[in-house]
């Protein structure tokens, strides 16, 4: 397949593209899911393709196929070039950031291929940890899940880059409901919404422990339902990790994706406050927010080799002490900027455009213990683990919902707990109100697999890093 | 697209194939082609086509899901092997899964003769359309515009053959003026004529004009009229949030509280309708069930919800014709939403208002509450102020917080105009709504 890839390369280049490159990808992916003990559904999908991308003058083409016949690739190369030639009837001179020719191989660090687990092991896994939650009073519906992916990808383009990388996901969770006749609610360990990823293997999943942390799970789903909500107003509070990387994700991943600021995503996923004449100026939090972007983070859910344009997986920071200094950037919205693309250019899938997403956008850690932070809190709550999320268009009004908040009192965790906690506030505000972050014993690099953005749409894996922070007087409940 | 005499072929490959299985498979082929757009350029112009299948395959009370786009015989045998693991590893499933009965038709050729090969230079010529309109008034550009034809095959070892072929349009676009703010219109067709694009595209650059936001609100209770875009936005959440049967069975949903209950005044009414000529028509799910018009909410009364037809074979019940994934079998969604029109003009229901507020679409919605359906989301390309029946100006964007059905229970009127809008599946057809109560809990800064 690379041989008749590079073939079309040099087909594009006879035919006047000034840069093209092709991705052949071979996704496959394993799902499980248990119900109550029960095996509700056991998945495999597998698919190929190839995706080709053209820039002839200002015009971008792509094209992308399952039929890997000769053929059938030249075919789409020619349709992604007659694309480009009429795109660039309607745009204006673009150019893209250099960027040097990489001959290289990338895999993810897997110790155990998840591929290679046993099915009935795993499927063992996740019915001994639904028992376990359902034997706790209240419980009547406990989910448990599984996620495995290997995907293989070739890169070559005009430049001369020729990019092997196999990349392997995990990700795991559980779910305990618990019902009233008035209410339900759910806990989740140790992520909501199918739990926790990363870009390593079997051992990964081992290391969540999901069936001893099942009991714990359950038994707050029940208490919930017999507890209060938080009275709304301003207060401290502390949020833990898990809900930490969907703040970073949502209120500064999100406004830092140069795309989003030149205005390619106003039609869909929206625009942002982050514009150019705040690079270096806008004091986007307090002296101890540094926020990277890192896909070189080993076995985190943002990680790989080179990215889908064939740009090599760099740190960079975003936020330094406070200061808002940098994007997420492909070679086209770098060089506008007179930059380099620092790697963020990624593609779903071989039938997908790479445009610019998140890696592992990581709130780097502080220097307090997790009982410091608490113990620096007359009144406040602890905000565990998220339930909803949503944002304003340019990334300023934010609100989130966590499944779980812990009441702080005088220092200390009281035990009380509260349900359906909400907390809401702006963007740059709230990040200027950060006085602690855990530290690295705290850290870790969360797995978000379902992020979304683009016509037509795309799904994301992203990772990340983060650990509990504390924020001052900050908004939490909504008047209904 | 393929043919119905191609999924016969695989039919056949497979029953030879999977030998002593049953199987139920969902195969379909896509070309889609979509041209975006953004400050009045092209900037992404993309065309992508596939072949694909999901199959159940069932042998003694085990069941595997598997997909794949190669049906070549290696490629068969190479699933076979991942097939034969599954049901050796699984245990019996708790209920009595059975195969899809016999059904056949006649194949639904929906397709047009205009959309099944469109050349690039077509969406070009609309977006110029659109950049004309917005150069007009001094405004920028962004969207797009798509066309897609595609074949969709469901069939199974206990004879179940269904086909049907489709093409389809869509677009959307965003007009902004200068001050960043402006409006937005979608729609979707089965060409690009019935899109309407270019009318459509003028209401939205008259609604970006008046986009200047001068006037700040404060959070509170406002009476609002929600165009059609935020009101199927609205629906859309309902639908994902209460009306599947699954999560009603099992008591996670708010429907365990409202389910057969009166939830707004007599003329509330919500269906999903495969019959209305103005959707892309989902003649059949993709477990083969014919789709029929399908109350959810009538005269007020939430009636009914939807069963898959997994949900239905766990709970003793009919499936109702909402299956559309064979990997999420508990997951049911009406295709062919339609909110129902009212009984007043737009210009009418505009004019019960002396003073209040026209939510032109909402963005990021989210359910905070999903025992009492509390959504929330912020306001997005145009948050008016009404006087006397009037737009009279415009304010910057507002987060709300509602309850579902305490807001169906201050609806006041409907329009008679409807509008078919973008979205999920084949869209959603959906009226103006007037509202008093709409809660806004929060402002932003645009």
């Amino acid at each position: 397949m690379k041989e008749l890839l590079k073939d079309v390369m040099e087909f594009l280049k006879s035919k006047g593209a000034s840069y093209a490159d092709a991705r052949f990808e071979e996704h496959q992916e394993e799902k499980i899911e248990v119900e109550s003990t029960k095996l509700k559904k056991y998945s495999y999908d597998s698919n190929r393709g190839v995706g080709i991308r053209v820039l002839k003058g200002s015009g971008w083409g792509f094209a992308a196929t399952d039929v890997l016949t000769k053929d059938g690739v030249f075919k789409a190369a020619e349709l992604a070039l007659k694309i480009a030639e009429e795109s660039a009837k309607r745009a204006e001179k673009l150019e893209l950031a250099e960027e040097p020719a990489h001959v290289d191989k990338f895999e993810s660090p897997v110790q155990k291929d998840p591929f290679e687990i046993s099915k009935a092991e795993k499927i063992e896994l996740l019915r001994e940890a639904t028992a376990k939650m359902l034997k706790v009073e209240g419980i009547k519906r406990a989910r448990a899940v599984m996620d495995f992916r290997k995907i293989r990808k070739v890169f070559v383009s005009t430049d001369g880059s020729d990019i092997e990388q196999l990349i392997t996901i995990s990700g795991a969770g559980i779910e305990a409901f618990a019902v009233s006749e008035s209410d339900f609610q759910r806990r989740s360990y140790p992520s909501s919404f199918g739990g926790d990823y990363a870009t390593r293997g079997w051992e990964f999943v081992q290391e969540m422990n999901l069936v001893g942390n099942a009991e714990k799970v359950a038994k707050e789903a029940a208490d919930l339902l017999k507890a209060p909500e938080i009275e709304p107003g301003s207060y401290d509070i502390i949020i833990d990790g898990q809900q930490m990387a969907l703040q970073v994700h949502e209120s500064c991943g999100h406004p830092t994706e140069l795309d989003r600021v030149f205005g390619s995503e106003i039609s869909y996923a929206g625009g942002s406050f982050l514009q150019p004449e705040k690079l270096n100026k806008l004091k986007y939090g307090s002296d101890i927010v540094n926020i990277t972007a890192d896909a070189t983070i080993p076995g985190g859910l943002g990680s790989f080799g080179y990215d889908d344009e064939g740009v090599k997986a760099q740190k960079s920071y975003l936020v330094k002490e406070g200061l808002f200094v940098g994007y997420l950037m492909d070679r086209q919205t770098a060089a506008r900027l007179g930059l380099r693309s620092n790697g963020a250019a990624r593609a779903q899938s071989w039938r997908h455009i790479p445009i610019i997403r998140m890696t592992n956008i990581n709130l780097l850690p502080g220097n307090k213990t997790l009982d410091e932070l608490i113990s620096e809190i007359d009144y406040g709550f602890l905000l565990a683990t998220n339930k909803s999320w949503s944002i304003d268009d340019m990334r300023v009004n934010f609100q989130f919902a966590t499944e779980i908040a812990y009441e702080i009192k005088a220092g200390k965790l009281t035990g009380r707990i509260f349900k359906n906690p909400v907390y809401y506030g702006r963007t740059t505000e709230f990040w200027n109100s950060c006085d602690g972050i855990a530290n690295e014993d705290h850290w870790h690099v969360w797995g978000v697999p379902n992020c979304g953005k683009g016509q037509p749409g795309q799904i994301m894996y992203v990772g990340h890093g983060t650990s509990p922070a504390r924020f001052r007087n900050v908004k939490v409940g909504v008047a209904k | 697209m393929r043919s119905d005499q191609f999924y016969r072929n695989l039919m056949r490959l497979m029953s030879d194939t999977f030998p002593g299985y049953e199987f139920l498979v969902n195969a379909q082929s896509t070309k889609r082609d979509l041209t975006r757009f953004a400050n009045s350029e092209i900037h992404q112009n993309v065309s992508s086509q596939e072949m694909s299948f999901t199959a159940i395959f069932m042998k003694n009370k085990k069941l595997a899901v598997v997909s794949s786009n190669d049906d070549s015989l290696e490629g068969l045998k190479r699933l076979k092997e991942q097939v034969d693991e599954i049901i050796e590893s699984s245990p019996e499933l708790p209920y009595e899964f059975k195969m899809p009965p016999l059904r056949m038709e006649y194949p639904h050729y929906m397709e047009e003769e205009s959309m099944k090969d469109v050349h690039p230079s077509k969406r070009a010529e609309l977006f110029d359309m659109v950049k004309s309109i917005a150069d007009e008034k001094n405004l920028k550009a962004f969207g797009y515009v798509a066309n897609t034809a595609g074949d969709v095959a469901v069939f199974s070892t206990t004879g179940l053959f269904l086909y049907m072929s489709y093409t389809n349009a869509d677009f959307n676009v965003v007009l902004l003026n200068e001050t960043g703010s402006g409006s937005y219109g979608s729609g979707v067709a089965k060409n690009f004529e019935e899109l309407d694009m270019e009318r459509k595209v003028r209401e939205v650059a008259d609604l970006a004009v008046k986009n200047v936001p001068k006037v700040e609100i404060e959070p509170g209770s406002y009476t609002v009229i929600l165009g059609p875009e935020a009101v199927a936005s609205l629906f859309m959440y309902f639908a994902f949030g209460a009306i599947n049967g699954f999560w009603h069975e099992l008591g996670t949903s708010s429907s365990v509280k409202y389910l057969g209950k009166k939830i707004g005044p007599d003329f509330l009414c919500f269906k999903d309708d495969p019959e209305d000529e103005r959707l892309v028509k989902v003649p059949f799910d993709m477990v083969g069930t014919k789709r029929e018009t399908f109350p959810i909410i009538e005269n007020g009364v939430f009636k009914n919800v939807l069963y898959s037809y997994g949900a239905a074979l766990m709970f003793g019940k009919e499936p109702t014709g909402h299956t559309f994934n064979l990997e999420q079998l508990d997951f049911a969604f009406p295709a062919n939403p339609v909110i129902c029109a009212g009984e007043v003009s737009k210009e009418d229901l505009f004019a019960k208002v002396d003073k209040g507020l026209y939510i032109h679409r909402f963005h990021y919605m989210n359910i905070v509450d999903p025992s009492n359906l509390v959504l929330t989301g912020m306001t997005r390309d145009g948050l008016y102020l009404i006087e006397k029946g009037e737009i009279v100006s415009a304010s910057k964007n507002m987060r709300f917080n509602v309850p579902f059905y305490e807001l169906m229970e201050s609806l006041k009127g409907l329009s008679k105009e409807q509008e078919t809008v973008g979205g999920a599946f084949s869209g959603a057809v959906a009226p103006y709504a007037l509202f008093e109560g709409f809660t806004f809990t929060s402002k932003t800064d645009h």
